[in-house]
């Protein structure tokens, strides 16, 4: 067995997250050991650029199997190392599961042996394992999440055999109907239409900090590594059909989330639509290959882990009253300002965050043969927009998720809010920041 | 005396080898999917990996085939604890009618001294229809002989009897143990298939994996739907 940086990558969470698993009930103590984790993390990264000399080669052999860390995938991480640090800062400051810092420590590790491994096809089953990894904190003890976090392993498990029956050559190859399995790999694991039901189900009952790990940063690698895994198949992913089939599932998806947000009567109704939404558009990366779909993804998917993020510690705030410090009251008066925000980013209105990514997305689904599944597009994001405006009164009146934050630290979180709304408002405002930061990550510019 | 190897094993069970094997593994993934008392699903369900090792044997190297005999040994030990740990698939005991109501326990349908679920029902009628188009499929040829060889053929009722057979326990129940058992048969009747594909060491041993992973998946959230505590607290 050889030593190299893709071993410590894999290695180094997993023991972190076995450190901070038994201290979890002290979660100052698990934050500061993920964020020390993640600054060793990053670090090594930045060591290991070709030119640093570190680490004598970016790949190693461990059981017969080769890992290699690409100049892509060391550009991918060094974003999420830093991206789940902020995250994990939030939950410093905001109520979150004891579990989470340790899951979200545990779940980098299989996530980057997926994108890491070769075979290709091997990174599969390390999806699944990062999917039950995340079990204990989308479940967070409540029956109806049991059942959604339930559905979301079925179908991560389910979705990998139409994958597996795409990079293995003789089945990948086979005539006119080799676009089914591709496409099924994508629309199960995408959570597009007829298989969003997983994440309806995670958006209307698992914790909010949850989802922000699982559908935020974990959904990013998930994404990156299936796009490039249906690059194996390019003539499939270009034919008639397959194009076709992901148009009108990413508009029957969009239908389907603006119809749930349209009769929505709670903020968690909401919440799922504007994720099922989001979630649905997203599939349109798929129509595009190599580098051009990762082009609308990562965009796409920073903007989901922004608005996510916002929306979640909006939901944290504790209401203030004559008693509240003064932080406290600064709080409560952000509250509503970063939850709409969120809620907006999630549709993909400007100036948001999730704007530029959004965009793309429409240009691809507009660049087919039939215009319906663009005009189908255009009405659930219109629809999901009134859907939202509609139901604000109930998104800022309803009592507020979780405990109430520790006193000492409410003027940092002031300060830690402040800086979250600045940076997405940054983003929303030059909307070519996400693209041209993924397109560095690609090595395009 | 020495221990038999696995190659005595396969030399005694010589006269199970073949169709007769199919008949009895399907059997079990029936009784698997359609039991709805967890005493008698997860037995059904370890006769069908102990079956399914011996179709292994005709696909891959049987020192790669016992993987999954012994991976099936540890998912069924695996599920067993699971159902005595939730009693066998039964609601807790002196559930107040609302709990009942939250926990989405609908009252059985009664046949004579028989009690019988709407959803138990579904998945007996389901899982014996999707036995008996695939039988009539697979004798009018399919889309699964351009892989399997023709010697090999009584393989394909295995597999996408399996595969069927999955598919309606998993969709036919929103609880992780009774679906949890349609997704691992699925995913033994996948890997069958698959190891015509790719039978490489590696793939072999992440398929079994992939077994253990859904067990433990299954194992945590029945235990988590049994004892919610946001609703029996």
């Amino acid at each position: 067995m050889d030593t190299g940086s893709p071993l410590i990558l894999t290695l180094l969470p997993l023991v972190a997250a076995a450190i901070a698993l038994p201290l979890r009930s002290r979660r100052r103590v698990t934050v500061i050991i993920g964020l020390v984790s993640l600054g060793l993390l990053t670090l090594l990264l930045v060591l290991a650029s070709p030119g640093a000399g570190l680490f004598a080669d970016n790949s190693v052999i461990a059981f017969g199997r080769e890992l290699v860390l690409t100049p892509f995938v060391r550009s991918l991480f060094l974003f999420l190392y830093p991206a789940m640090g902020l995250f994990f800062a939030c939950t410093l400051f905001f109520p979150a599961g004891r579990a989470l810092v340790p899951v979200g420590l545990a779940i980098l590790s299989p996530l980057a042996v997926a994108l890491m491994i070769n075979p290709v096809a091997l990174g599969a089953v390390f999806i699944l394992a990062a999917a039950a990894l995340t079990l204990p904190v989308l479940h967070g003890g409540h029956f109806e999440a049991a059942g959604a976090s339930w559905r979301y392993v079925l179908l991560v498990a389910l979705g990998m055999a139409p994958l597996l029956l795409t990079l293995s050559a003789p089945a990948g190859a086979s005539g006119s109907s080799s676009w089914l399995w591709p496409l099924a790999a994508l629309l199960i694991w995408f959570g597009g239409f007829p298989f969003h039901i997983w994440v309806w189900g995670l958006g209307r009952h698992a914790p909010m900090t949850a989802l922000c790990l699982a559908l935020g940063i974990g959904q990013m690698i998930v994404v990156v590594y299936l796009l490039g895994a249906v690059d194996a198949v390019p003539a499939a992913r270009m034919s008639v059909q397959f194009q076709s089939a992901v148009r009108w599932s990413a508009a029957l998806t969009a239908l389907i989330a603006a119809f749930q947000m349209a009769r929505a009567a709670d903020r968690r109704g909401i919440i799922a639509g504007l994720l099922l939404l989001d979630t649905g558009l997203l599939v349109l990366a798929a129509l595009s290959p190599g580098s051009d779909g990762l082009m609308i993804a990562l965009p796409s998917l920073m903007g989901r882990f922004l608005g996510l993020m916002l929306v979640t510690t909006a939901l944290a705030i504790p209401p203030a009253d004559a008693d509240s410090t003064r932080a406290a009251r600064w709080n409560d008066l952000l509250r509503p300002g970063l939850l709409i925000y969120g809620c907006l980013s999630l549709i993909g209105m400007p100036p948001t965050p999730g704007f530029s990514g959004r965009w793309s997305q429409l240009v691809v689904a507009g660049q087919g043969a039939s215009p319906w599944p663009v005009v189908a597009i255009g009405v659930a994001l219109t629809v999901g927009l009134v859907a939202l405006f509609r139901v604000i009164p109930i998104l800022l009146t309803q009592d507020r998720e979780g405990r109430q934050i520790d006193g000492p630290s409410t003027q940092v979180s002031t300060i830690f809010l402040m800086f979250l709304a600045g940076l997405s408002l940054l983003i929303g405002l030059l909307p070519g920041l996400l693209p041209g930061l993924a397109a560095r990550m690609l090595g395009l510019s | 005396m020495d221990a038999p190897t696995i190659f005595d094993l396969l030399d005694r069970l010589a006269f199970l080898r073949g169709m007769p094997t199919v008949i009895i593994l399907l059997g079990a993934a029936f009784i698997a999917v359609v039991a709805w008392d967890m005493r008698i699903a997860v037995p059904a369900l370890l006769v069908q990996y102990l079956f399914a090792g011996l179709l292994f044997v005709d696909v891959l190297d049987p020192r790669l085939a016992v993987v999954y005999t012994l991976v099936g040994l540890f998912v069924s030990a695996i599920l067993f604890i699971t159902a005595w740990q939730v009693n066998w698939g039964r609601p807790p005991s002196g559930l107040t009618r609302e709990e009942a109501a939250r926990l989405d326990l609908a009252p059985p349908r009664s046949f004579g001294r028989l009690a019988v679920s709407n959803r138990a029902l579904v998945r007996l009628i389901l899982s014996a229809a999707a036995l008996v188009a695939i039988w009539v499929w697979t004798g009018a040829g399919s889309v699964l002989q351009n892989v399997i060889p023709a010697e090999l053929t009584y393989l394909i009722p295995a597999i996408a009897g399996l595969a069927a057979v999955g598919l309606v326990g998993l969709a036919s129940s929103a609880e992780p143990l009774p679906a949890g058992i349609g997704l691992l048969l699925f995913l033994t009747g996948f890997a069958l298939y698959f190891g015509f594909l790719d039978q490489s060491l590696a793939m072999t041993v992440a398929l079994a994996g992939s077994q253990l992973i859904v067990a433990m998946a299954v194992a945590y959230l029945a235990q988590a739907r049994y004892l919610p505590a946001d609703i029996l607290d």
